[in-house]
């Protein structure tokens, strides 16, 4: 679903993602994990048509986000760190809105769906500047999910939210990826959520991806407990 | 419009409008503002009216002739509301005491002699002093109404001259002798020479609403555009799956259609205040009948002409506003950044307005036309003269610049610098 190959991306003289590649099957739950500046976000951008690469390529569905970037937007859900949504428009009109851009016909369908899985129940009524941080981000997840797009790329999902609606969340981010077969890429500072969520995961440092592996590998590879201590100890052999 | 295009273009609409600093300053303040502004200059100018029969006037008699007499007599036939006659004093006496001052408004001396100039062909002289106790517009309205009752008497007193001199002439043919029969062509139509100036005056205003129009337009697409960088919106957007062109597009259009609602509040405005001055000072108002004539006047090619010029100019400043604005981060950023549109824009339409075409080289002519913004002030100028071909220059020019700006701005939304992009003024540091 995702080919990663050799992707460099520079601002200048600084190198933010230096010559990554991985692999993202259909269906899977992959993550990126690593600590800030390291260029995850940059990665993401990439995927997400917002970004240019330097060098490398990166493929979508068989798509090159340089050479067709519609048609990989038509095909992906992108989730930025911090995303807002328009603050005169209601919970329920912005997924409306959403979903005819990727459904004309159906969009009714997803509109529902994606109101469901916000769980803002009668808030969707109200305008979104009434919302608090946690609600917007549960109104972003929502859409990117509901739209079912076959790579959902997620930045910090559950950045913001609290720890029941996140446990909440993962389940239904595990559900939307079995169900409906939505490949998806996530990055996250949360070492448990990447370990209860992800398929594999690849730990990303200095532009450079250090490990990469089910979650499992990556603890067996240092000796760990955990990911936790797994990522710290990648780290700062990495430095 | 194509599907997500249109679903875009309706969102944007809604989303602006529900703006309430849109909302409140673009649709409902343009037309409140004129609407109360109109009122409150419509009682003004009547109580100014009622008030300009209100002359009070001190007269000094120091002549005591015949002449003196027939003015003091002529005064008191008026009914002027308060008219005080002296005698033999000095006027210095009056001019420094305050309490006359404050019951009075004018004050005219009738000196010595003033008779005996008269009934000798010789120029006689009266002295006025107004007492100004305000410095409003109309502060001296009442020296201008004095005025207009010493001329009214030395007509009177040439008249009787004329009379007893030529019994058999008709006096007003001596005093006129030659009458004039004004009136205007305009485009093959004759209208009266006061209608001329109605429509010319008119024809200002149509001027003037392109311009206002356009400072809406740059402001609304900076103020949208501001609105995704502080909300952080922008990067979501530019995910979905959307051309950059729809992008561009549905902002530009959803920009326009609000702005024409807001110049459509800003006409209603406008022509309310016009209309209440109007009514205050003519005793009714003309102007809807003289602003049809106008539309008539101008014919349907020109005004096709004129919405097409309008509504280009229109497209071109909300996606140079959108393009500027995405160098802020927040709205404030956004408007401040959207001056650097709208002052070239108010500059050649300034230009132009005072600028007479047919004074130029045919080369100066088209040149100007070509100018970015120029449309809909060429079709408005050119609209009833032989060189109506300027506008179809000016329109096609604009066509370019609006395809040329599209296409920049394409390639500006499909950089990735749009998300990052600041306004920087570096200074290099020795």
């Amino acid at each position: 679903m995702l080919v990663v190959n050799n992707l460099v991306k520079k601002y200048g003289k600084k190198t933010a993602v230096d010559s990554i590649s991985f692999t993202v099957n259909m269906g899977e739950i992959y993550g990126l994990i690593g600590p800030n500046g390291a260029g995850k976000t940059t990665t993401l951008r990439i995927i997400a048509t917002l970004l240019t690469p330097t060098a490398g390529s990166v493929v979508v569905d068989g798509i090159d986000v340089t050479k067709n970037p519609l048609e990989v937007r038509r095909r992906i859900s992108y989730l930025p760190e911090e995303a807002g949504a328009y603050p005169y428009m209601t919970g329920e009109e912005y997924l409306v809105f959403i979903s005819k851009l990727y459904d004309p016909e159906n969009y009714k369908d997803i509109a529902v769906e994606a109101e469901e899985l916000s769980g803002l129940g009668d808030a969707l009524k109200e305008k979104i500047k009434t919302y608090s941080k946690g609600m917007k981000r549960r109104l972003q997840l929502a859409r990117s999910l509901a739209v079912k797009p076959r790579l959902a790329i997620l930045d910090e999902p559950t950045s913001g939210i609290d720890v029941l609606y996140s446990l909440e969340i993962r389940e239904q981010i595990r559900r939307y990826a079995k169900q409906h077969g939505i490949t998806i890429l996530l990055s996250s500072h949360n070492m448990l959520e990447v370990e209860d969520l992800c398929d594999r995961v690849a730990i990303i440092y200095n532009g450079k991806i250090i490990a990469e592996g089910t979650v499992k590998e990556i603890i067996n590879k240092v000796s760990a407990y955990n990911l936790e201590e797994a990522f710290a100890r990648l780290v700062r052999h990495a430095r | 419009m194509p599907g997500n295009i249109s679903i875009f273009v309706k969102k944007e609409i809604k989303d602006l409008l529900r703006d309430p600093k849109i909302l409140f300053s673009v649709i409902i303040l343009p037309a409140l503002i004129y609407i109360i502004l109109g009122q409150a200059v419509s009682f003004a100018i009547t109580k100014v009216a009622e008030e300009s029969g209100n002359v009070s006037l001190i007269v000094i008699d120091n002549d005591s002739g015949e002449w003196s007499k027939y003015f003091i007599s002529y005064l008191e036939s008026i009914g002027l509301p308060k008219l005080k006659i002296l005698s033999n004093i000095n006027p210095q006496d009056i001019i420094s005491s305050m309490e006359w001052q404050n019951d009075y408004d004018c004050l005219i001396v009738i000196p010595a002699g003033f008779s005996h100039n008269i009934t000798s062909g010789v120029q006689a002289k009266v002295e006025v002093v107004a007492f100004v106790k305000s410095l409003g517009i109309t502060s001296l309205t009442k020296l201008e109404i004095t005025n207009k009752l010493i001329s009214n008497f030395a007509n009177n007193i040439v008249v009787a001259y004329l009379k007893s001199a030529y019994p058999d002439r008709d006096i007003a043919s001596i005093l006129n002798p030659i009458v004039q029969q004004r009136e205007v062509i305009v485009k093959n139509q004759k209208y009266s020479e006061a209608f001329a100036y109605n429509l010319v005056n008119q024809s200002f205003l149509l001027v003037l609403g392109p311009i206002l129009v356009l400072s809406i337009v740059t402001s609304i697409a900076a103020t949208s555009m501001g609105v995704e960088k502080e909300e952080k919106t922008l990067e979501v957007l530019l995910s979905l799956p959307l051309k950059r062109s729809d992008v561009i597009l549905g902002k530009a259009i959803a920009t326009a259609v609000i702005s024409i609602l807001g110049a459509i509040s800003l006409s209603i405005g406008l022509f309310s205040y016009i209309g209440s001055i109007i009514s205050a000072a003519e005793g009714e108002a003309q102007l809807a009948g003289t602003f049809r004539m106008l539309i008539d006047l101008l014919g349907k090619a020109s005004l096709i002409k004129l919405s097409v010029g309008l509504i280009l100019c229109l497209l071109l400043g909300s996606i140079l506003g959108l393009i500027v604005a995405s160098f802020a981060s927040n709205v404030r950023e956004a408007q401040a950044l959207a001056n650097i549109v709208w002052m070239p824009v108010l500059i050649v339409f300034v230009m132009l307005l005072f600028l007479e075409l047919d004074a130029f080289s045919e080369a100066t002519r088209v040149l100007l036309s070509v100018l970015p913004f120029s449309a809909p002030i060429i079709v408005l100028k050119t609209a009833v003269s032989s060189s109506t071909y300027l506008s179809n220059i000016s329109i096609v020019a604009n066509l370019i610049y609006f395809v040329i700006a599209i296409w920049l701005s394409i390639k500006w939304f499909d950089s990735e610098r749009i998300l990052t992009a600041r306004p920087a003024l570096k200074l290099k540091r020795k």
